[in-house]
């Protein structure tokens, strides 16, 4: 029997088996069509297989709900990890509160601790530099505007305000006693009503912004956890620890942002035309209005008396009725709207800013003058540039004075040459060549190269032969117009060698035999030919040149002589703390000594950055008590 | 008759206020061609004169049966000192006289760390057996000559203990050791505990201004700042070598200086501890301790290479040197209340007392001389940059072994340079740009 009873019992226990694993492949299947297990799909697998599970059903749908609200169990390094991030972010808020007094501290020219004073904050006005940028100054002009408006509805709406102000103070008193009702059921009814209220926003949440949600609330709890207390943050606290002090009235608003724009504006008149930012149509109303203003100022002179000597008027008259007509001229030219008149005017303008703060003349019998030699000027440049335009004669004939001269000079040398011995092969002008090709100037160099393989057409060479005096007296004074910039290159490419021929070392006399080996059986050396001695020192040159500081700049000779004499007083590098050399000097303009400076300037000048005194504790800075009662 | 004695003054010989003859100066520059000349030369003088007269070194403590491990100078009383040394005994000086007030018994091992309350009332010492004392500074001056005075509290650590640090408001306290932990007057235990990885951290200090911010250096060569009011660390950096000592900017509590075992001072602003702000080098070797001034323009920092550094702390070279012959490795360092002295405990059992600036006078000064004493260093101020000025001013004497200690280094570094550009040079392309100092120095920064 027993054994029967095993036998059935392993059948038993094998059809239990079989069954089960019926049931798990089941639900294996199930899970391979649906790609996901859930405890819910099990669940109702189970139910369409009709067994009961009623009371497993009821508890996982508790599960469920709870788990929406109770979170999933953080790891102890998760948490730390977030406390430490919400130490720091709070750590940095609350630092803010020292950086007024570290700034003010640092700039400020001295420190008095024995006075035992809180160090003073920084005040708005000390920022106002480092805001000065045109695109800030319009809109601060517009902030004003908008100041300025509301202060005028203010003004215009007081019994308005009065009744919005009474019903606010209605709806304050309202508020203060709804939030004074302490109660701990009305309370706990509230923070039911938030939760039910959570639960149903969470479940309309996909997890995975459920766990974002879930974070956002685990940094909120370590955050109260960390600070404990709830300090203030509203608009005025916000904007004391930021710049430290007192919340500005409109007022105050309005003189602050008046500073600025002053100093905008005057920046602005200064820097305009060097920006680059050029308003072609503001330019023309500036250029008229000045036009006006001088050809007004042309009649008055008109009228004014005559002097005693009859030349001077007449030049004066003349002077004057061309400046009118020239000024007519352009104001018609601007009115109407021509480029080549934007162009004229763009030459006057310069003019204008040659002189930094110029101003439009308006009394005085100085400035009379001036406005004459400027217009003088101005006429003088004006005919210039009309005559470049259409290529007159005369400036034909100056151009060939230019190109004529240049020959003369060159033929000069041609005949020096012809007059040395043929046997020297390097001629002055190669000499020159060679200097010229070590001092890499390449553009001197091919103007150079252009002057000595020119020739002269016959004709010219002709009549230089002839009279070369003449046609030079006759150039000679258009020639002092042009700027002849191949003769000025040049002589300054000489003087420019010549400063590093002065430079080498002086050359040893060369008497025969001496220095030399003497004996039987050796060679006499031969002398140095001109033409070593010449590569010799060109060499030499060129090595002098590559230490000089001026080697790569074509256009300038540095001289590096000194006097050791002053050489103490001067310092041999910018140091770094300076930028520039006038940065620098402006340390050494004031003298501080009493003999130079009366006793209390002196005084002053010479007291130390930090004042220190024996016997005096110094205390550790303390936050200022208007913030300090506001954290 | 009566005989009257008169005296008979004439009206110009009767001098009155009137008659003082102003003397008019004309300021014009042109008038005064020498101007430059003349202040230069008073300049040089002045820096002569102030080497001549540079005698930094004042006096000496000296009464410690073995070196001295920690020293404090009061935070209420320019005159106290506090100083622990390795035999466990602590002393409380007076520095006028210099002699010792109270001498106790305090440990039975090495002291390692000693603080005053910031009323100056109680003093609190750690020492390596385990024990944190707290006395009574009132109490212990009745009966001053009793060696074996009971502290008014005592407190058991579980772990090992490194330095002690007061309070500046409350009446609380934190050690370092193995955790970092803050204590109360009235409770036993430690009200709070912090520790961040598995090493002891040595040093810790409370930030002066901001009471709630205790920074510490670890022995895996970190440095932690921790915040009392989070129950964790804030954020952490691995330097390259152990850190032993710190000290905050009091003035500008944004900063700290860390004296590092490779012979270099960092600056950090403890807002952004990814790079330190300033490296100051000068010293060495290990930097075993530094202090800020109460100005907060200066601190000091005492070195195992046997001398003592001043620094500013917008500078990277030290402004001033102090050794002596018998002078042993600096352990301790001290800034006195009103910026004028600096305490230096070494271990050869003395404390010495040094002037901050090396030819300042002591004692009163008159209205004329300080005028004087003014001028003279707006004048070096002014001419600083003078080649021969800045030589005079810059030169310190160094005995031999820092000088050829120097030279090896100097020489080791342009080295080091030429091979690097050499390596450049002939490979072009293939070395990328060596990393800034500042960046070589971290390892790590950990949040």
């Amino acid at each position: 029997m027993g054994k029967l009873n095993k036998e059935q019992r392993l059948e038993k226990q094998l059809a239990k088996k079989i069954e089960k694993q019926d049931v798990y492949q089941e639900v294996k299947l199930q899970e391979a069509q649906e790609d996901d297990f859930n405890v819910a799909n099990l669940i109702s697998t189970l139910e369409e297989q009709g067994q009961q599970i009623d009371s497993v059903k009821t508890q996982f749908l508790r599960v469920n709900e709870k788990a929406r609200i109770v979170q999933e169990p953080e790891t102890q390094a998760e948490r730390d990890f977030q406390e430490r991030k919400v130490a720091a972010t709070v750590m940095k808020q609350d630092i803010k509160k020292w950086l007024p007094i570290v700034k003010k501290n640092r700039e400020s020219e001295r420190i008095d601790f024995t006075k035992q004073r809180n160090v003073q904050r920084a005040k708005i006005s000390d920022t106002s530099n480092a805001l000065l940028n045109n695109n800030l100054g319009i809109k601060l002009q517009n902030a004003m505007e908008e100041v300025e408006k509301v202060e005028q509805q203010q003004q215009l709406n007081i019994q308005s305000n009065q009744q919005k102000s009474n019903l606010q103070f209605y709806n304050d008193l309202k508020m203060k006693k709804i939030s004074s009702i302490k109660s701990k059921i009305y309370k706990q009814i509230k923070k039911k009503k938030g939760n039910k209220e959570k639960l149903k926003l969470m479940a309309q949440l996909t997890p995975a912004e459920r766990r974002k949600e879930i974070e956002k609330l685990r940094l909120s709890r370590a955050k109260e956890r960390i600070t404990l207390r709830h300090s203030t943050k509203n608009k005025y606290v916000s904007q004391l620890l930021r710049f430290g002090g007192d919340k500005k009235s409109l007022k105050q608003q309005q003189s602050f942002l008046n500073n600025i724009k002053h100093q905008l504006l005057a920046k602005a008149q200064l820097n305009e035309l060097e920006d680059g930012e050029f308003d072609e149509e503001n330019f023309r109303e500036q250029a008229i209005s000045q036009l006006e203003q001088e050809l007004q100022d042309i009649e008055r002179r008109e009228k004014e008396k005559q002097n005693n000597f009859g030349f001077l008027d007449k030049q004066k008259k003349q002077d004057l009725q061309e400046s009118k007509s020239i000024a007519q001229k352009l104001l018609t030219m601007l009115k109407s709207g021509n480029d080549d008149a934007i162009q004229m005017e763009e030459s006057e303008n310069q003019e204008y800013n040659s002189d930094d703060n110029y101003q439009p003349n308006e009394n005085g019998n100085k400035d009379k003058s001036k406005v004459v030699i400027e217009n003088n000027e101005f006429i003088g440049r004006a005919n210039f540039v009309n005559e470049t335009k259409q290529l007159t004669d005369i400036q034909k004939k100056k151009i060939d004075a230019k190109t004529s001269l240049s020959n003369y000079l060159n033929l000069e040398s041609e005949k020096q040459q012809q007059q040395n011995n043929s046997e020297k092969q390097l001629t002055i002008q190669d000499e020159k060549k060679q200097l010229i090709e070590g001092l890499n100037i390449k553009n001197i160099k091919q103007k150079y190269e252009k002057q000595v393989n020119k020739k002269l057409s016959n004709k010219e060479l002709k009549q230089l032969q002839q009279d070369p005096d003449e046609l030079l007296q006759q150039n000679l004074a258009n020639f002092n117009l042009v700027l002849d910039e191949d003769e000025n290159e040049n002589a300054f490419i000489d003087e420019k060698i010549k400063d590093m021929e002065e430079e080498l070392p002086p050359e040893p006399v060369n008497t025969k035999g001496w220095g030399c080996w003497a004996g039987i059986g050796i060679k006499e050396r031969k002398p140095l030919s001109q033409e070593q001695i010449l590569q010799n020192k060109i060499k030499k040159i060129r090595e002098i040149q590559k230490k000089r500081q001026d080697a790569k700049l074509d256009n300038v000779i540095i001289s590096e002589k000194r006097d050791s004499k002053f050489a103490k007083y001067l310092v041999p590098k910018l140091p770094s703390e300076f930028t520039n050399s006038e940065q620098f000097d402006q340390l050494h303009t004031l003298p501080l000594g009493p003999e130079w400076n009366s006793l209390t300037s002196h005084q002053a000048l010479t007291q130390p950055q930090i004042i220190t005194k024996a016997g005096v504790i110094i205390n550790p800075v303390k936050v200022p008590q208007q913030i300090n009662k506001l954290l | 008759m009566v005989k009257f004695n008169t005296i008979c003054r004439t009206g110009q010989e009767r001098s009155t206020n009137a008659d003082i003859t102003k003397v008019y100066r004309n300021p014009n520059p042109k008038v005064h061609p020498l101007a430059h000349a003349r202040e230069y030369q008073r300049a040089l003088v002045a820096t002569k004169v102030e080497k001549i007269y540079a005698q930094p070194f004042l006096g000496a403590l000296n009464g410690h049966s073995d070196g001295v491990s920690c020293i404090e100078a009061c935070r209420f009383n320019l005159s106290k000192l506090v100083s622990g040394s390795y035999d466990g005994e602590i002393r409380i000086w007076d520095i006028p006289s210099r002699k010792t007030l109270i001498q106790l018994n305090a440990h039975q091992q090495m002291v390692k760390g000693v603080s005053f309350s910031r009323d100056g009332m109680r003093i609190v010492s750690s020492g390596e057996d385990k024990t944190i004392n707290l006395y009574d500074f009132p109490q212990l001056l009745e009966q001053s000559n009793n060696t074996f005075q009971e502290p008014l509290m005592c407190y058991l650590s579980k772990g090992t203990l490194g330095n002690v640090d007061h309070n500046y408001q409350l009446p609380q306290f934190a050690t370092a050791g193995q955790v970092v932990q803050v204590w109360d007057y009235e409770r036993p235990k430690a009200i709070m505990k912090f520790q961040w990885g598995v090493d002891s951290v040595s040093c810790v200090k409370y930030s002066p201004a901001d009471t709630n911010l205790i920074c510490g250096t670890s022995m895996d060569r970190c440095i932690i700042l921790y915040d009392v009011r989070a129950e964790s660390a804030i954020h952490k950096v691995a330097m390259l070598n152990k850190s032993q000592c710190l000290a905050w900017n009091p003035i500008e509590p944004l900063n700290i200086v860390i004296g590092n075992d490779d012979s270099n001072c960092y600056t950090y602003d403890i807002r952004k501890m990814e790079l330190p702000t300033m490296i100051h080098k000068d010293h060495i070797s290990a930097v075993m301790s530094v202090a800020f001034s109460s100005s907060g323009r200066e601190f000091v920092s005492g070195s195992f290479d046997r001398t003592i550094r001043i620094f500013p702390f917008n500078k990277g070279f030290s402004r001033e040197v102090y050794h002596g012959q018998r002078m042993q490795q600096v352990n301790s360092v001290s800034f006195s209340g009103d910026a004028q002295f600096v305490y230096s405990g070494s271990n050869d059992m003395n404390i010495r007392i040094w002037k901050v600036n090396a030819s300042q006078k002591v004692g009163i000064i008159n209205q004329r001389e300080s005028n004087a004493t003014n001028y003279r260093h707006a004048l070096k101020e002014k001419f600083k940059y003078n080649q021969e000025i800045k030589r005079i001013a810059k030169h310190r004497h160094l005995p031999k072994y820092l000088m050829n200690k120097k030279k090896q280094r100097q020489e080791m570094k342009e080295s080091k340079n030429r091979k690097l550009k050499n390596a450049e040079l002939n490979n072009p392309g293939q070395y990328e740009a060596p990393k800034p100092e500042k960046q070589q120095r971290i390892e790590q920064f950990i949040q």
